[in-house]
């Protein structure tokens, strides 16, 4: 019975001190907002800039990588087989018109042959082996060979694409500033570390000084608690619980945004390259990085209010007039 | 213009005769002295107040601002511990005890009322009385059936779910009164329970204070300008500059109507 009340009189106080930690949040839910919305968005600036460092630096070792990658080396065996193959067709279309260059060119024979007006197909392709009324006799006489001539180059085209990524992205990289040599990484480092470090910072004082501000307000509610038999260690749990709060939503707030945020961003500058070589996993260590960082910054803000509310005297409740 | 309605004398009971043995004094104080350091003054508050108080008597301390009252009151409370002498609650000697020990001895033994009635203001009535039960290890079905008693005793039976922003002066001051009652302690400290209440407000918390105290045996202490106190305590202790300058029983108080003699230059209550 004696084990009962004891237990009774560690859990209960807790879970009293969970249910007022929340109801005081409630009550002042403005300035709550105002302190989880400084955790969020410092705790988003550590995540967006922890994930795309590591977004950036996957895609540059598979920039650097990709010419030793089995795909590319496929690819390129497929190149070569694919210009053959071009060159023999290219051939065969100035045979094809040699043999017919007496024809009279009709002008709706390439369209209803390719599909496309001339023009636009030489754009397309990038230029024609022959003359354009040549072709247009081909179309013509042996629409099919013009048919394969045009598939192929239209392989040829796709492949050196795929081939070319690599350089589009490093070109790409540098043209929007992202660091390259190890001097830019480290230096961009360094910078990064520092704005952050402030970001933490403001939220941590937007913490310390909205604890203290409640602290200050309640000191008549804290002194009686005191009177009707509350031990220091339930105030200073009341305000631990009550900073944690603001603290867990606004650090899982906080994650999700940064994360959604730099991966949305490395997304419209490189497409799906960014998943190419996510690492997962470093991820994951960062998420709880970032969680670690949150809870600190929370607890270290409502640690001195805490023990300032604990050491208040309940002789603060009563009249401080007289 | 109506006169407020008068509390009638009621015969003091018996455990206000002189006790036969210690164990019938709930608070004992012996030349208790109390100085403040205000940077390089020392204030005396209490300059030697030795009195004893008997188990379920009604003490009112009545003394001018600045007079030591609020701090005599402290130390009774196991608010605040002497700089010299002794203070016993229940025979024990409130210096000797640790945080922890004080905390228990608030919680059980002591209820507190005070003038700005100091009810926790995200919490419902019920709640409020339901706290110290908590502190004091009560699980929670306990808690709420003892405070629902409680409060229905108070006649607030119908406002427990009624937040203290909800209630007006005297309701809030009766749940305080529930709350202080909450844990059946041996004291009631009220510190001016009726300050911030109207005439007729004011007479009835009196009035309830008065039951209870007759109902429950239980000691009751006040500190007080308000002199409707005077007529339902069993004795008046009159402090004035950090000494006690007298100790009235009631029958020796003559209340006329706007004058009590013997209360020498009061703030004008």
């Amino acid at each position: 019975m004696a084990q009962g009340v004891v237990q009774r009189q560690i859990s209960l106080p807790t879970s009293k001190a969970v249910e007022i930690a929340y109801k005081s949040i409630r009550q002042r839910l403005s300035r709550s907002l105002v302190v989880t919305s400084g955790i969020v968005l410092a705790l988003a600036f550590l995540m967006s800039i922890l994930v795309s460092e590591a977004v950036i630096g996957s895609i540059r070792q598979w920039v650097a990588e990709s010419s030793k990658s089995p795909q590319f080396i496929e690819l390129r065996q497929k190149q070569a087989d694919v210009e053959t193959q071009l060159a023999d067709r290219a051939a065969k279309l100035k045979a094809i018109a040699a043999g017919v260059a007496d024809l009279p060119v009709d002008p709706k024979a390439f369209e209803s042959a390719t599909g496309s007006p001339l023009d636009k197909l030489r754009k397309t392709l990038g230029g024609f082996p022959i003359s354009n009324d040549d072709m247009t006799r081909v179309a013509a006489t042996d629409p099919v060979a013009l048919r394969a001539w045009t598939d192929t180059v239209r392989q040829s085209l796709a492949i050196r694409e795929t081939l070319t990524v690599p350089q589009r992205i490093e070109a790409q990289m540098k043209a929007s500033g992202v660091p390259s040599t190890p001097l830019e990484i480290e230096n961009n480092k360094i910078q990064k570390r520092w704005l952050v470090g402030l970001a933490l910072l403001v939220a941590f004082v937007g913490i310390l000084n909205a604890m203290l501000m409640s602290v200050t307000e309640r000191f008549r509610e804290i002194g009686t608690m005191k009177c009707l038999g509350a031990l220091d260690s339930f105030i200073i749990k009341l305000f631990l619980i009550e900073s944690l709060f603001q603290g867990i939503t606004g650090t899982i707030i906080g994650v999700c945004l940064g994360l959604g945020l730099s991966l949305a961003a490395s997304y419209a500058s490189y497409g799906s390259y960014t998943f190419v070589n996510l690492p997962w996993g470093d991820l994951a260590v960062y998420f709880g990085i970032c969680f670690v960082v949150g809870m600190g910054l929370t607890v270290a803000g409502a640690v001195y209010p805490a023990w300032q509310a604990a050491r208040m005297q309940p002789i603060e409740a009563m009249r401080s007039d007289n | 213009m109506t006169t407020p309605p008068t509390i009638p004398p009621t015969t003091p009971p018996a455990a206000t005769a002189r006790p036969t043995s210690l164990t019938e004094y709930t608070v004992r104080t012996i030349d208790v002295k109390r100085e403040y350091r205000m940077g390089t003054e020392v204030v005396k508050a209490l300059k030697g107040v030795t009195l004893s108080i008997n188990r379920g008597e009604y003490i009112s301390i009545m003394g001018p601002s600045g007079s030591g009252k609020s701090t005599l009151f402290n130390m009774i409370g196991g608010l605040d511990k002497p700089s010299e002498g002794k203070v016993y609650i229940d025979e024990v000697d409130i210096a000797q005890l640790d945080s922890y020990e004080l905390a228990w001895m608030r919680c059980r033994k002591i209820g507190y009322i005070f003038q700005t009635f100091n009810l926790i203001p995200v919490m419902t009535a019920l709640e409020n009385v339901m706290l110290p039960m908590v502190f004091a290890g009560l699980n929670t079905a306990d808690a709420q059936d003892k405070a629902r008693d409680i409060l229905t005793r108070v006649e607030l039976g119908h406002r427990l779910k009624n937040k203290p922003s909800e209630m007006s002066g005297g309701q809030q001051q009766r749940v305080a009164i529930a709350r202080a009652f909450a844990n059946d302690p041996a004291i009631i400290l009220a510190d001016e329970p009726t300050g911030n209440l109207d005439l007729n407000t004011g007479t009835l918390i009196i009035k309830l204070l008065r039951d209870l105290n007759r109902e429950k045996g239980v000691t009751i202490i006040s500190a007080t300008h308000d002199h409707k106190m005077l007529a339902v305590s069993d004795r008046i202790i009159w402090i004035r500059d950090g000494r006690c300058d007298k100790i009235q029983n009631r029958e020796d108080l003559k209340i006329e109507v706007g004058t009590i003699e013997g209360a020498g230059d009061e703030d004008a209550h």
